[in-house]
């Protein structure tokens, strides 16, 4: 165990010290003597990690196993980590506080990209070597999220990555864990035997060769291709009846449900969509029976309903409707983030705001129906608009609006789009009679800036230039003044590297490895992001990141990530890249299958 | 019924903020099932008041709370469900029934009684207190919004004594006149030139009677 009293000692230096304590209610407690001790380690702060509900339910289902004590670990923030290292207090689990390093398996969730560094940073303050060569027995490192997809550039940090979903994967990795560590652990013969469970990759047993131009010649290893692992029954699957409640308020303060997996709409920049088929509901009945558990445990005061386009659910206003008058008495509100527009003013979506809303988020994503059509996001601007005059009928008076730039094909006339359409929902209040607005117009147009990811019909694509990107933000910096407009960007640098990182190969390791030696890390926290970095490990690894991103890539070429299969078809991507660049829609698959590989494994009940 | 709880909070749950006390204190009423009165308006939640804000790094087994039933309650129940629904650090030391209508416990603090457990210089401290306390007044600089206040804090120091290398402290905490025990350690340890650490530990909160000090709790009718 780390010492306590010095522990105590360092935490009123800190920012927000409850980070560090652990102790929540329904956290779990077992004695240490068990075969397995596993911690869960998240890459970035305790409040950001708390609202993550992968990690929560693999945590609280791992600890379901009698011979397995799970325990949790955060980025401590960089204050903490300067006061922990001049103290020689090395990163430990809330659980019992006790060191990273005394672990059998630390497994890290990789959600974006960003994030790398972090997971260098924690390894160093594990006090464990950073380089996977030079660990010769435990702890055993490994990794699960989206980012495994592609973590080519983590290739040589991590001994094992888990791709798909966790929940029966985890569980034969662990079997596999205890049946070596009883003959004697020998981490070799370990990683080929794991090496061989669909799902689980191993990147040291598997060589890539490159041309002379650079792009990826051959893959080769024991898997070919690795296929992802997802729960085939979410009905029967685990959902936590307890969850932890955090002392520190979470970016997300609220009760979950999981009401489905998987999306059926195909918008072509969006990563989630692809690798999360086939779509899988949950039954009415079983997500009412666990929200019923949860609320009592929890005493939290909203659940939300989470999935990727929570209005698609199959029957979404009976549900939401259902869990609103259900829980109207016990003073527990129901939300459903992230509503498509054309939800809006739907029965179930206006009883939803019942606390009246300030204010309605809209993310058409493009600027004009053409682009809007070729990234496939289908909806309308009177999808839009009719969005846009419910939201002001409530009440509301500011309208926030999401738009990326750079997306594939775009011209400044899209930009003009993006304008075009604040004018017409300035239009909109206006023309509502005096009596019916509530407040001055606020309307915050953001935008972020495109990155191609893998296993998308956009990952051949090629990023806008820095160059181009900034001279598109001051353009709509320019065009956006009006009155009650606001306008911010993403930074542009950081989408650079996200991309590079998205669809680099395992040659991106040494840049890693030096600008985290650098001192980069929590690199998606614009205060804490420092490009100088990042510049001058790619000019020591004698690298050049343009090669990543600037290339429009062939569709013939080998990718760093051929050898992962997401069960969508390559082929198929092809066909909806051809369709984008001919600004051609692909209807929802709800509407009927549009062979994208799963082969009808949607819906299968 | 209007509730009153003391309850205490000890170990590393000193770290939490007042505001986060306040919200896990919500919470764990709505998991005990009790009665409990909502607010009104468009963001119904629970109406909990504290005696007094904890300080981050402050442990106490003598804070307090209030809270409205919608219906009678057994204050006997009321500190069984509490206790097994609170999380490990924090402790139900008593409840009871609070007069109703009746000022807010927040408004009838008067001052509060700490020890202090010094981890070094106990000695050079507890000269450095019995200094203090020889004078008529003592004031120091306090930073507050970037603006600096001159604050006569001996005033503000009702009692004190050691008893042993424990410092005992009651210090005046109402809306208009507080001194937080750290701001005192502070200003006895410039003596020994090294920052105070140690353990501070708020033991009761007092209300005035008739010019005397009495422990919140007696105002608990059942």
């Amino acid at each position: 165990m780390i010492d306590r009293k010095v522990l105590e000692s360092i935490l009123p230096k800190v920012e927000k010290p409850a980070r560090y304590i652990g102790g929540e209610p329904n956290m779990v407690r077992k004695p240490v003597d068990v075969p397995i001790r596993f911690l869960f380690a998240f890459p970035d702060v305790y409040e950001v990690g708390m609202s993550h509900l992968g990690t929560t339910i693999l945590y609280h289902l791992t600890n379901e196993r009698e011979d397995t004590y799970a325990e949790r670990t955060y980025a401590p923030f960089k204050d903490m980590q300067d006061c922990m290292k001049e103290a020689g207090i090395p990163l430990y689990s809330l659980e019992t506080y006790t060191p990273a390093a005394e672990f059998d398996i630390i497994g890290f969730n990789l959600s974006y990209e960003m994030c790398y560094t972090t997971v260098l940073a924690m390894l160093e303050l594990a006090g464990l070597p950073k380089l996977a060569s030079q660990r010769d027995g435990l702890p055993l490192v490994i990794a699960g999220g989206a980012c495994t997809y592609n973590a080519e550039p983590l290739a040589d940090f991590i001994d094992l990555f888990i791709i798909g979903e966790g929940e029966e994967v985890n569980m034969e990795l662990l079997d596999l864990y205890k049946a070596h560590k009883e003959k004697g652990f020998e981490k070799k013969a370990f990683l080929e035997e794991a090496a061989q469970i669909p799902g689980v990759y191993v990147p040291s047993l598997y060589t890539i060769t490159y041309c002379a131009d650079g792009r990826v010649a051959s893959i080769d290893g024991p898997q070919m291709p690795i296929r992802k692992r997802y729960v085939k029954d979410l009905d029967a699957s685990y959902y936590p009846e307890k969850f932890m409640v955090p002392f520190l308020r979470p970016v997300h303060d609220r009760a979950v449900l999981e009401i489905f997996r998987g999306c059926t709409r195909g918008c072509r920049f969006c990563q989630a969509g692809f690798i999360y088929r086939p779509v899988r509901e949950r039954k009415q009945e079983t997500l009412f029976r666990q929200a019923d558990c949860i609320l009592k445990d929890t005493g939290y005061e909203e659940i939300s309903l989470l999935s990727l386009s929570s209005g698609d659910y199959s029957t979404i206003e009976e549900l939401s409707i259902g869990l609103i008058e259900k829980y109207e008495k016990d003073h527990v509100s129901v939300s459903l983030p992230s509503l498509r527009i054309d939800s809006f003013d739907k029965e179930y979506a206006k009883r939803m705001q019942g606390a009246r809303k300030s204010s309605y988020t809209f993310a058409p994503e493009a600027g004009t129906q053409r682009l809007r059509d070729v990234i496939n996001k289908n909806i309308t601007e009177e999808d839009i608009m009719r969005g846009v005059r419910y939201a002001f009928e409530s009440g509301a008076s500011s309208i926030k609006l999401y738009f990326m730039i750079g997306l594939p094909t775009e011209t400044y006339a899209d930009l003009d789009g993006i304008v075009d359409l604040v004018k017409k929902i300035r239009g909109v209040f206006f023309s509502l009679p005096k009596e019916q607005r509530s407040g001055a117009l606020s309307i915050h147009v953001s935008t972020s800036s495109f990155v191609p990811k893998p296993f998308t019909p956009f990952q051949w694509e090629k990023q806008d230039t820095m160059d181009e990107l900034h001279a598109k933000q001051e353009y709509l910096r320019e065009q956006l003044k009006m009155r009650g407009v606001r306008y911010n960007w993403h930074e542009a640098q950081l989408s650079y590297l996200e991309a590079v990182f998205a669809r680099g190969d395992r040659r991106l390791g040494k840049v890693l490895l030096y600008a985290q030696e650098n001192g980069a890390m929590f690199d998606s926290w614009q205060d804490y992001f420092q490009n100088e970095f990042w510049t001058d490990a790619f000019l020591r690894a004698g690298i050049d990141p343009e090669f990543y991103i600037y290339r429009e890539r062939d569709v013939d070429e080998i990718l760093p990530w051929d050898h992962i299969d997401c069960y969508v078809k390559k082929s198929y991507l092809v066909r909806e890249l051809k369709r984008a660049r001919e600004a051609v829609c692909t209807p929802d698959c709800r509407e009927g299958c549009t062979g994208c590989g799963l082969g009808g494994r949607c819906f299968e009940k | 019924m209007r509730i009153g709880v003391k309850f205490s909070r000890l170990g590393m749950t000193k770290f939490i903020s007042h505001l986060d006390v306040q919200s896990m204190f919500s919470r764990t009423l709505r998991r005990t099932g009790l009665p409990v009165r909502y607010s009104q308006g468009f963001n119904p939640h629970i109406v909990t008041s504290f005696a007094s804000a904890m300080a981050v790094g402050l442990e106490s087994t003598g804070e307090y709370m209030e809270f409205f039933t919608t219906a009678p309650v057994e204050p006997e129940q009321v500190k069984e469900l509490l206790c097994r629904a609170l999380p490990g650090g924090f402790c139900v030391e008593a409840v009871g029934e609070l007069e109703e209508p009746g000022k807010k416990l927040m408004a009838l603090v008067e001052a509060a009684a700490y020890e202090v457990y010094p981890e070094e210089n106990a000695r050079e401290l507890g000269e450095a207190l019995r200094a203090l306390l020889a004078q008529e007044h003592c004031v120091i600089t306090k930073m507050r919004k970037g603006k600096t206040r001159e604050m006569d804090i001996r005033p503000l120091i009702l009692h004190a004594e050691m008893a042993g290398d424990t410092i005992l402290l009651w210090l005046a905490l109402s809306g208009s006149q507080s001194l937080s025990p750290f701001t005192l350690l502070d200003t006895l340890a410039r003596q020994t030139g090294r920052a105070f650490s140690g353990r501070v530990v708020r033991k009761e909160l007092y209300t005035l009677q008739d010019g005397n000090l009495k422990a919140l709790d007696t105002l608990f009718q059942r």
